[in-house]
This record gives structure tokens, sequence and C-alpha cells, in this order.
């Protein structure tokens, strides 16, 4: 337990939150999107989102422009990953699978069941 | 109230399919740059034959090599495009060395293109300079992508290879008859552009499980 706490200090705990997690996961797996695109992917509301958005800008994670967009309007907001919010993503991925083998032979010797969650 | 909780195998899975998806689009957008710069070289080459024939310019050194350094800088230009027009997840290896890429291309060309060569080669020496140009890229850049895990397949590797392997018959070819030799040169380069994007595709295919 004591490594699994060492592991989970050495990452941004801002994207141990689910919803800023997936959406730093499908800018990553797919690049620049309009936050039009973001919210239908995910199914959260604009409030959700611009909540979620909001912070992984203000960490430096996300750059915010407008650009042309595929929508009924010409300009629409888009984000994508910064270098930094990459980088940090990745390390975290990395993180997260290191805990979970830890975890999972921890559970095959103890026989205790369900998913951990951070 | 506190914030939700991260189910960890599940976002280990989803993580697992956003680095799968990340490397698909990377190797995808290769394989399609090599079509497209296939085919807009090919038809630029169309173009200068054309203007060649028109203008009686076959003999002329000055001509073909005003075309070749022409070629050199609209291939920059149409990069800048394309890099602006499909802004999709870019590799770490592109977003650091991708601004060489235009002089680490142009140097074989420069380079062969000083060489006393027989008249007749002068139409042809771009097809062993290019296979010299992708097999630069592939060591300066692709190769790092590939090591890194960002992207499954080494069209640059592939196509200079291939035009490496062949640019003796092209030369021959060139010897015997300009045309030919250069009709031969611009079909193995379409050739050798598809083979590669086409595997580049295959591999790609193969990391979504397909």
């Amino acid at each position: 337990m004591e490594d699994v706490a060492e592991l989970l200090k050495s990452v941004d705990s801002d994207l141990l939150n689910p919803k800023r997690f997936a959406i730093v996961s499908l800018l990553y797996a797919i690049g620049p999107m309009s936050l039009r695109d973001l919210r239908r992917a995910l199914g959260i509301t604009w409030g959700d989102l611009d909540n979620n958005v909001r912070r992984l800008h203000e960490k430096g994670y996300l750059r915010l422009w407008r650009g042309l967009g595929s929508g009924p309007r010409v300009l629409e907001a888009k984000a994508e990953l910064t270098e930094a919010g990459v980088g940090e993503y990745e390390k975290l991925v990395e993180q997260l699978g290191r805990i979970l083998r830890k975890v999972s032979g921890t559970k095959k010797s103890s026989n205790s069941v369900g998913s951990p969650s951070v | 109230m506190g914030e939700e909780q991260l189910d960890l195998s599940r976002a280990v899975a989803l993580a697992d399919l956003a680095q799968k998806m990340r490397k698909y689009f990377l190797t995808v957008q290769a394989a399609y740059a090599f079509l497209f710069y296939g085919s807009f070289i090919t038809a630029y080459w169309l173009a200068i034959v054309c203007l060649a024939e028109l203008l009686k310019a076959w003999s002329l050194d000055f001509f073909w090599l005003a075309a070749v350094l022409t070629l050199i800088l609209i291939v920059i230009l149409v990069g800048y495009i394309t890099a602006v027009a499909s802004p999709r997840a870019t590799s770490d290896a592109w977003r650091k060395r991708g601004k060489f890429f235009g002089p680490v291309f142009a140097v074989p060309f420069i380079v062969l293109y000083t060489l006393p060569w027989p008249p007749n080669f002068y139409i042809v020496v771009w097809y062993p300079a290019l296979a010299v140009s992708l097999l630069l890229e592939h060591l300066f850049i692709e190769r790092g992508e590939y090591r890194q895990g960002e992207i499954s397949a080494r069209p640059f590797l592939l196509s200079s290879l291939i035009i490496l392997f062949t640019s003796p018959l092209v030369l021959a070819v060139a010897a015997a008859s300009l045309m030919a030799g250069w009709m031969l040169a611009l079909s193995l380069v379409l050739l050798s552009y598809s083979i590669a994007a086409l595997s580049a595709l295959c591999n790609a295919r193969k990391l979504l499980g397909n």
C-alpha cells in the first residue's frame, strides 16, 4: 500500500478525475477536437465540460482556440493537448499500469474481489 | 461532496485503447502522406516534361536543375500547408525535428546534381537522390518515431530501399533511352510509394486487432 501511495504522489491528482481523464484520453488518441465534438463523444453537459476543460487549461495541459468549424457555426472553440499535457498523461498512464499490477498481485494473494479505484 | 473516483482497471484499458488509436492515426497519416506526395511529385514532373517539350529544353542542364530546385521549394511549402490543414496528433519526433525535413530532403539532390554525370543521366539522377533523401528522413525522424512506438510502420525506409534497389535499372534504361529511363523512374516512384503506403495501412490495421 505504501508503494501505491508513492506512485500516486508522483501523478497530477487533477487527471485522476474520471471526466478529465476521459477528456485527456480522447484528445491524446484523436488529436485536436472541437468542444462540441468532445461533449457529444463523452455524453456530458456543457457545464461539466466547461469546468473540466477550464481546469485542464489552467494547468497548462490544454490549448484552446477558435478555429473553422464543421458545424452550424463558422468558428468554434477547439482544444488540443499541449506537450506538457501529453507528457503528464503518458506519465499517469504508466503509473496507473504499475499500480494495477501491484494491486492485482496483492488481490491474487489475498483473494479479495472488486475493481480498485483511485 | 467528494470528487468521483477513477476506476483503475477501466482507466488503464481506456489509456491502452487511446495509445493504440494514437499510433493508428499517426501510421495512417504517414501512409496517406506517401500517397499524396507520390501523386503530387508525379504530376509535377509530368508538367515539367510537357514544358520541356514545348520549349525544346531537353538538353538544357539549367532547365532541369531549375526544375529540381523548384520542386524542393514546392515540397517544403506543400509540407507546411498539409501540416496546417490536417492537425491530427503529431509525433514527438516530428514536433522536434520536422522543421529540418526540407533541408535534409534537399541535400542529396544538391550533392548528386553537382556530380559530372553523362548527359542522359541528368533526367533521372533525381531517382537515386530521392532514395537517399528518403533514407535520410528515415534515419533522422522516422527511426526515432518507430523505436519509441509512436508509429507501427516505416514507409520512408521501405520506399527508399525499393528505389535504391531499382536505381541501377533506371540508370541503365536512361543510358539507352532518355524518355524510357525517365518514364520508368516516375513509374517506380509511384509504385514504391504505393507499396510503402499499403504496408503502413496494413500495419495500422493490426493495431486495432484486425
